[in-house]
C-alpha cells in the first residue's frame, strides 16, 4: 500500500504467456516498450532483458510437467525516485503454477567449466540484478528480481 | 530479434563466422547448425566476429563453448574478435574469457595471425 506521507509513483505492467521458450520474444517486446516508456537507460534495459530471458527460459524448460497449467505471468514495476538524488527501482516478477523450484538454491560455480545447463543462467541473473527473491505462495512460484539505477 | 550469420573461407584453413543481431535461446540452434556443418577437419582456425552482434545470452555462450571444444580437440584454434562492451560483459560474468583467444579488433587479430604464420614458416610450430 502507498502511505500518504511517502508518496511514490509507480508504473506497472503485467503480461501472461504460455511457458514455452518460443514465447520469450513476446516478453522482450513488452519489456522494451515498458522500459522505453519509463525512460530506463539503454544499458539497464539491455541487462534486464538478458535477466528476463535467462529466468523465463529456466521456467519454461524446467517448471512444467505433463498437463500442468503453463501460464507464466511477468509483472514489471518501475518505482520512480521520490527525490532527484534517489534511485529508481525496477522489479520484475515471474509467477507460475509449476513444480516448486528455488533457482537460488544453487551456489555459483567456481569457473566456466563447472557451469551446467541452468547454472550459467542463474549466475547471469545474480550478476545483472541486485536482489533476487524466491517464494512459494499459494501453490505458485514467485521469483522477483530488482535493480536500481540513478535516473539521468 | 533475428541472427545474421555470414561465413567466409580464408586461405590457410581459416573460417570466419561473422555474427549480427541477437544470439539467444531462439537463434542459438541456427549458429550450432552452421558450426556443425562448416567446421570440418580442413579448418584449423575458426574466427568468430562479434562486431554486429547486439545481444548474447547463455544459450549463445554454450554454442561458442562447444565450438571451442571442437577446435581444441582437433588441435585448432578459436579466435573471438570485436566484442562489443555489452557482449564482453556477458563473457566476463561467466568468467569465460580465460583461456579464450580474444582480440579487440581486426588489426590486433591480423597481427596475431601473421605472427602465427611466420612461426609456421620458420618451423617453430
Amino acid at each position: 500500500m502507498i502511505s500518504s506521507n511517502t508518496p511514490s509513483v509507480i508504473d506497472q505492467r503485467t503480461v501472461n504467456v504460455e511457458g514455452l521458450v518460443s514465447n520469450c520474444q513476446r516478453l522482450f517486446d513488452e519489456w522494451e516498450s515498458f522500459a522505453v516508456d519509463a525512460g530506463i537507460p539503454a544499458d539497464v534495459r539491455h541487462e534486464l532483458k538478458l535477466a528476463i530471458e535467462e529466468t523465463f527460459v529456466n521456467i519454461a524448460s524446467y517448471a512444467f510437467d505433463g498437463n500442468m497449467d503453463r501460464t507464466v505471468e511477468m509483472k514489471l514495476t518501475h518505482h520512480y525516485a521520490e527525490e532527484r538524488s534517489h534511485q529508481d527501482t525496477i522489479t520484475i516478477s515471474f509467477l507460475d503454477h509449476g513444480i516448486a523450484f528455488d533457482p537460488l538454491a544453487k551456489s555459483a560455480p567456481e569457473d566456466q567449466e563447472s557451469f551446467d545447463e541452468g547454472g550459467m543462467g542463474i549466475h547471469l541473473i545474480r550478476s545483472l540484478t541486485e536482489q533476487q527473491d524466491y517464494r512459494r505462495i499459494d501453490q505458485r512460484n514467485v521469483f522477483t528480481l530488482s535493480r536500481s539505477y540513478t535516473p539521468q | 530479434m533475428s541472427l545474421e550469420i555470414s561465413i567466409t573461407d580464408q586461405p590457410g584453413g581459416l573460417k570466419r563466422i561473422a555474427l549480427g543481431g541477437s544470439l539467444d535461446t531462439d537463434t542459438a540452434p541456427q549458429l550450432q547448425q552452421e558450426i556443425d556443418s562448416q567446421i570440418t577437419d580442413a579448418v584449423n582456425t575458426t574466427i568468430i566476429d562479434f562486431k554486429e552482434l547486439d545481444y548474447l545470452s547463455s544459450a549463445g555462450l554454450r554454442v561458442i563453448f562447444k565450438a571451442k571444444k571442437v577446435m581444441d580437440n582437433a588441435g585448432g584454434k578459436l579466435l573471438l574478435v570485436n566484442l562489443q562492451p555489452q557482449i564482453k560483459k556477458v563473457f566476463e560474468i561467466i568468467k569465460a574469457l580465460d583461456g579464450m583467444n580474444v582480440f579487440k579488433d581486426q588489426d590486433e587479430m591480423d597481427a596475431y595471425l601473421t605472427d602465427m604464420q611466420n612461426k609456421v614458416k620458420d618451423g617453430d610450430i
